[in-house]
C-alpha cells in the first residue's frame, strides 16, 4: 500500500498547525483520483434513478387531475406508483448521490487517499440491487406498509443495509487513516451519518412492532432518515462548498459545531410530531413537539453561519452554478426547518395535518434543500473527477432555472392548496367534497410544476451525458474554479 | 484518537437516547395494553383484505384515526364518537394510521357505510357514486367477462361506467377488501385504562 | 393538548441537557482548540490568493493584505453562467 502522492511530509508534521501546511493542488487531484471509481459509479446510478423517480412522480401527480388515468393495471395504481416515487428518489437518487459525495469529501478532508474503494463500489452496487428488487416488489404489490419503509423486509432491506455498511466502512477506514489532527466540521456530519443511518434503518425495519408502537417506530425512522441522513451529508457538503468557492473560511467554526450537536440530539426526537392528535401516549408527542421547537437552536446556528460566510459576495453565484445551488439549498434548509417547527405547533398543525401542505413541506426539504445541494455538488465534483469542464453554460442555466422555478411553483401551489384543504377539513359546516374541489386547481398547478421540473431533469441528465461520455466541451478547458494545475501568473489587484 | 472517540460515542449516544425515549420505552409501556372486549381479532378474510389495503397503497390518502375534539373537527364531522386510543390498534401489524386525508378517514367506515354493494361499486368506479371523487378506480379487482358463469357475483354498474359488452364480476380480492373495510368500526366506548392515564404528563 | 406549559419547560430541560453535555465533552477533548486553523484547513496552497472577479475593490484589498499578492486565476477567468 503506497501513497499515490509522494508526500514529503511525515505523520508528525501533519499534526502541526494546519494553516502552515496547505495541501498542494496536485495532492488534492490525487485524492480526487483515488475515489474516482465509486464516485463516478454512484453519480451515474443516481442520475438514472433520478429519471426513473421523475417519471413515477409525474404519473402520481397526473393521477390527481385525471383519476382514471392508467387505472386498468394494478401495477400502475396510485397507491403503488407514489411510494415507488418516494423510495426511488430517497434511496435511489439522493442516497446514491450522497454516497458519491461523501466518498469524494472524505479523502480531501482527511488528506489521504480513499481506503477500501472497492468495498465502496461493491456497496453502491449492492445498494442499487437492493433498491431495484425492492421497487419491483413494491410495484408488484409487496409492500411492508409503512411509509418510508415500504421496501420488502426480506429481499430488499438486507441488501440496503449491506450496501450502506460497505460504503460506511470505506468512509470510516479513510477517517481512521487521516493525516490531519483535527476534523473539519463536514467530516463530523458525513462520518456520523453512516452509523446513524444503519441504526435507524435497522431499528425501523425490525418486524417486532404492533399497533401504535409500529406508528411510533415508523415516524421515528422516517423523520430521522431526513434529519440524520439526508440533511447531515448535505450540510457537510454545503459547509465545504461555500467557503471553498467563496474563498474565505467559514464565518464561525465554533457555531458550526454547536449546530452539529444540536441537530444530532433534537432532530432525533422529532418524529412523533407526524402523529399530533393521534392515539399515542401524549408525553411522546409532547416530547417531539418540544424537541421540534428546540430545533431553532441548530437551525439558526447553521443559517447564521452560512449566511455570514457568503454575505457581501452573492455576486459570486453568477460565476459558479455549484455555489448558486449550494446557497439556495442552504437558504431552503433554514426555510424548511423553520416551516417544520411552525408546523409542529398544535395551533398550526390542526390546519395543516393530513393535507397537501405536508407534501409541499417535504418537497421544500427534499428538493429545494437536498436535491439542489446534490446538483450543486455534482456541478463542482464531476469536472474535478473527470478532469473536464461542463460543456455548456446554456444548459446549466436552463437546468437551474427550470428546476428552481418549477419547485417554487410546486411548493407555493401545494402549500396554498394544503391550507385551503385543511381549513375546509376543520370547518364544521363543510362537507368533505369542499376539501377535494378546493384543492384540485392547486393540484393541477402542481402537475404543471412537475412537468417543468421534469424538463429540468432531462436537461441535466443530457448535460451530464455530454460531460461524461463525449468530447464536447474541450478537455483542455479547466474548471472555472481552482484549477488543478495552476500556472501561476502574478497579477496585482486592481 | 480521543477526538474521534468523542465523535463516535457522542453521535451514537444521541440517536440511541432518542431510540430509547421514542421506541424502547413506549414498547415496554404499551405492551401491557389489553384489547377491548368489543374489538374482535380480524378474521382470515379481513386480514386478506387488509393486505390488499396495504399493497394498493390506500394508506397514502386515507387515515385511520380520530383526533381529540379539543383542537380538531374530527368528531363533529362524524368520523367517530370518541378519539381513538392505543387499545383500538392492538391487532394492527403494521399500523395504518396514515398521514393524508386526501380521502376521508376510515376508522369507522364500517359503521358509516355498512353497504357491501356500495363499496364494491365504489371500488370499481368511485365516480359512479361520488361524482367529485378523485379516488383511483380499481377495475383490476374485478373480472370482465362476456357472460356470468354460475356462482359468479355480477356487479351492477350504471350505464356510463359499464363496459360496452359483457358483465363485471366481483373477484375474491374485492370481497376481501370490502370485508376489511366493513370491519373497520370502533363505536364501542373507550376502555378506561388507568396505566394510560398515569403516563400522561 | 399542550395546555400544561410546566411540562414543556421540564421536557425542554430534559431534552436540552444531553447536547450541553456533549458540547462540553467536545470542548474538553480539544475539538475547539484551533478553530481558526480548522476553518482554514480546507484550502489549497495559494487558493486564497486568487483574484476573484466578483469581489469589490475593498474585498480584494482585504484578500491582498491577508494572504499576500494576488494571483491571476490560471488559464481562464471564472466564467459567468448567469
Amino acid at each position: 500500500m503506497t501513497e499515490t502522492v509522494a508526500s514529503p511530509r511525515t505523520q508528525q508534521d501533519s499534526t502541526l498547525e494546519h494553516s502552515k501546511i496547505r495541501v498542494s493542488a496536485d495532492e488534492v487531484a490525487a485524492y480526487d483520483h483515488s475515489g474516482r471509481q465509486p464516485v463516478l459509479l454512484g453519480f451515474f446510478i443516481a442520475v438514472v434513478w433520478l429519471l426513473v423517480g421523475t417519471v413515477l412522480g409525474d404519473i402520481s401527480s397526473f393521477k390527481f387531475d385525471r383519476p382514471d388515468l392508467l387505472s386498468e393495471q394494478a401495477y400502475l395504481t396510485f397507491g403503488r406508483i407514489r411510494p415507488a416515487h418516494l423510495n426511488v428518489m430517497v434511496y435511489g437518487w439522493a442516497s446514491t448521490a450522497m454516497f458519491s459525495i461523501s466518498l469524494w469529501l472524505m479523502p480531501r478532508l482527511c488528506r489521504t487517499r480513499l481506503r477500501w474503494a472497492t468495498a465502496a463500489t461493491a456497496g453502491i452496487l449492492i445498494w442499487t440491487l437492493g433498491l431495484a428488487v425492492g421497487t419491483v416488489l413494491l410495484i408488484a404489490g409487496y409492500s411492508d406498509g409503512l411509509e418510508w419503509l415500504e421496501l420488502d423486509g426480506q429481499w430488499a432491506d438486507p441488501l440496503l443495509v449491506a450496501g450502506a455498511a460497505l460504503v460506511g466502512a470505506s468512509i470510516w477506514r479513510t477517517l481512521a487513516a487521516r493525516r490531519v489532527h483535527h476534523l473539519y466540521v463536514s467530516v463530523w456530519y458525513v462520518a456520523a451519518s453512516y452509523p446513524w443511518f444503519l441504526i435507524i434503518f435497522i431499528a425501523g425495519n425490525l418486524p417486532i412492532y404492533q399497533g401504535v408502537e409500529s406508528a411510533a417506530v415508523n415516524w421515528f425512522y422516517a423523520h430521522n432518515a431526513l434529519g440524520l441522513w439526508l440533511t447531515t451529508i448535505n450540510l457537510g457538503l454545503i459547509y465545504y462548498l461555500l467557503p471553498k468557492i467563496i474563498g474565505r473560511p467559514i464565518y464561525s467554526y465554533w457555531l458550526s459545531l454547536v449546530g452539529f450537536w444540536g441537530l444530532a440530539l433534537f432532530y432525533a426526537l422529532n418524529g412523533m410530531h407526524h402523529l399530533i392528535g393521534g392515539p399515542l401516549p401524549s408525553w411522546m408527542i409532547a416530547t417531539s413537539i418540544t424537541a421540534s421547537i428546540m430545533m431553532i437552536i441548530p437551525v439558526v446556528a447553521v443559517g447564521i453561519n452560512q449566511h455570514m460566510t457568503v454575505v457581501g459576495r452573492f455576486g459570486a453565484m453568477r460565476y459558479s452554478p455549484a455555489l448558486t445551488l449550494a446557497v439556495i439549498a442552504a437558504m431552503s434548509y433554514t426555510a424548511v426547518s423553520l416551516q417544520g417547527i411552525l408546523t409542529a405547533l398544535v395551533s398550526v398543525n390542526r390546519i395543516t395535518h393530513f393535507t397537501h401542505w405536508t407534501i409541499a413541506h417535504s418537497h421544500l426539504g427534499l428538493y429545494m434543500f437536498v436535491t439542489l445541494s446534490l446538483f450543486g455538488g455534482m456541478y463542482y465534483i464531476l469536472p474535478r473527477v473527470l478532469k473536464k469542464e461542463w460543456p455548456s453554460t446554456r444548459l446549466v442555466r436552463a437546468h437551474i432555472l427550470l428546476v428552481g422555478g418549477g419547485m417554487i411553483l410546486y411548493v407555493v401551489a401545494l402549500g396554498i392548496g394544503g391550507v385551503l384543504q385543511g381549513l375546509s377539513l376543520l370547518a364544521p359546516s363543510e362537507g368533505f367534497e369542499v376539501s377535494v374541489t378546493s384543492t384540485r386547481p392547486w393540484l393541477l398547478m402542481r402537475s404543471v410544476a412537475a412537468v417543468i421540473i421534469s424538463a429540468g431533469h432531462i436537461v441535466f441528465a443530457y448535460h451530464a451525458y455530454l460531460l461524461a461520455f463525449t468530447h464536447r466541451g474541450s478537455l483542455t478547458r479547466q474548471p472555472p474554479f481552482f484549477e488543478l494545475k495552476p500556472v501561476l501568473v502574478k497579477k496585482r489587484a486592481p | 484518537m480521543t477526538r474521534l472517540l468523542v465523535l463516535i460515542m457522542g453521535a451514537m449516544a444521541t440517536v440511541i437516547f432518542a431510540l430509547v425515549v421514542l421506541v424502547i420505552l413506549p414498547k415496554s409501556m404499551l405492551s401491557q395494553l389489553q384489547a377491548p372486549p368489543q374489538l374482535k381479532p380480524p378474521s382470515e378474510q379481513e386480514l386478506a383484505g387488509r393486505s390488499l389495503y396495504i399493497s394498493n397503497g390506500c394508506i397514502y390518502c386515507h387515515t385511520q384515526q380520530v383526533r381529540d375534539p379539543s383542537f380538531t373537527a374530527d368528531i363533529s364531522k362524524g368520523l367517530g364518537s370518541r378519539p381513538s386510543v392505543p387499545e383500538d390498534y392492538i391487532h394492527d401489524k403494521p399500523h395504518l394510521l396514515g398521514t393524508m386525508r386526501t380521502g376521508p378517514d376510515l376508522f369507522n367506515v364500517g359503521a358509516r357505510l355498512p353497504d357491501r354493494n356500495w363499496h364494491l361499486l365504489h371500488l370499481y368506479q368511485p365516480r359512479a357514486l361520488v361524482p367529485w371523487s378523485i379516488m383511483p378506480a380499481f377495475p383490476f379487482l374485478f373480472r370482465h367477462k362476456p357472460k356470468a358463469d354460475p356462482g359468479d357475483k355480477v356487479l351492477e354498474v350504471p350505464k356510463p361506467f359499464a363496459p360496452g359488452n359483457g358483465v363485471v364480476v366481483v373477484s375474491e380480492e374485492a370481497e376481501a377488501l370490502v370485508d376489511y373495510l366493513i370491519s373497520l368500526r370502533h363505536d364501542y366506548p373507550a376502555p378506561s385504562n388507568e396505566d394510560q392515564k398515569e403516563v400522561q404528563p | 393538548m399542550l395546555a400544561n406549559s410546566f411540562v414543556i419547560i421540564l421536557l425542554s430541560l430534559a431534552v436540552g441537557i444531553p447536547p450541553l453535555i456533549f458540547l462540553f465533552m467536545a470542548l474538553t477533548s480539544g475539538q475547539f482548540d484551533h478553530v481558526d486553523a480548522m476553518a482554514d484547513s480546507i484550502f489549497e496552497a495559494d487558493e486564497m490568493r486568487y483574484f476573484r472577479p466578483w469581489e469589490n475593490r475593498k474585498q480584494a484589498q482585504q484578500r491582498l493584505e491577508q494572504h499576500g499578492g494576488l494571483l491571476n486565476n490560471p488559464n481562464r477567468e471564472w466564467e459567468r453562467w448567469l
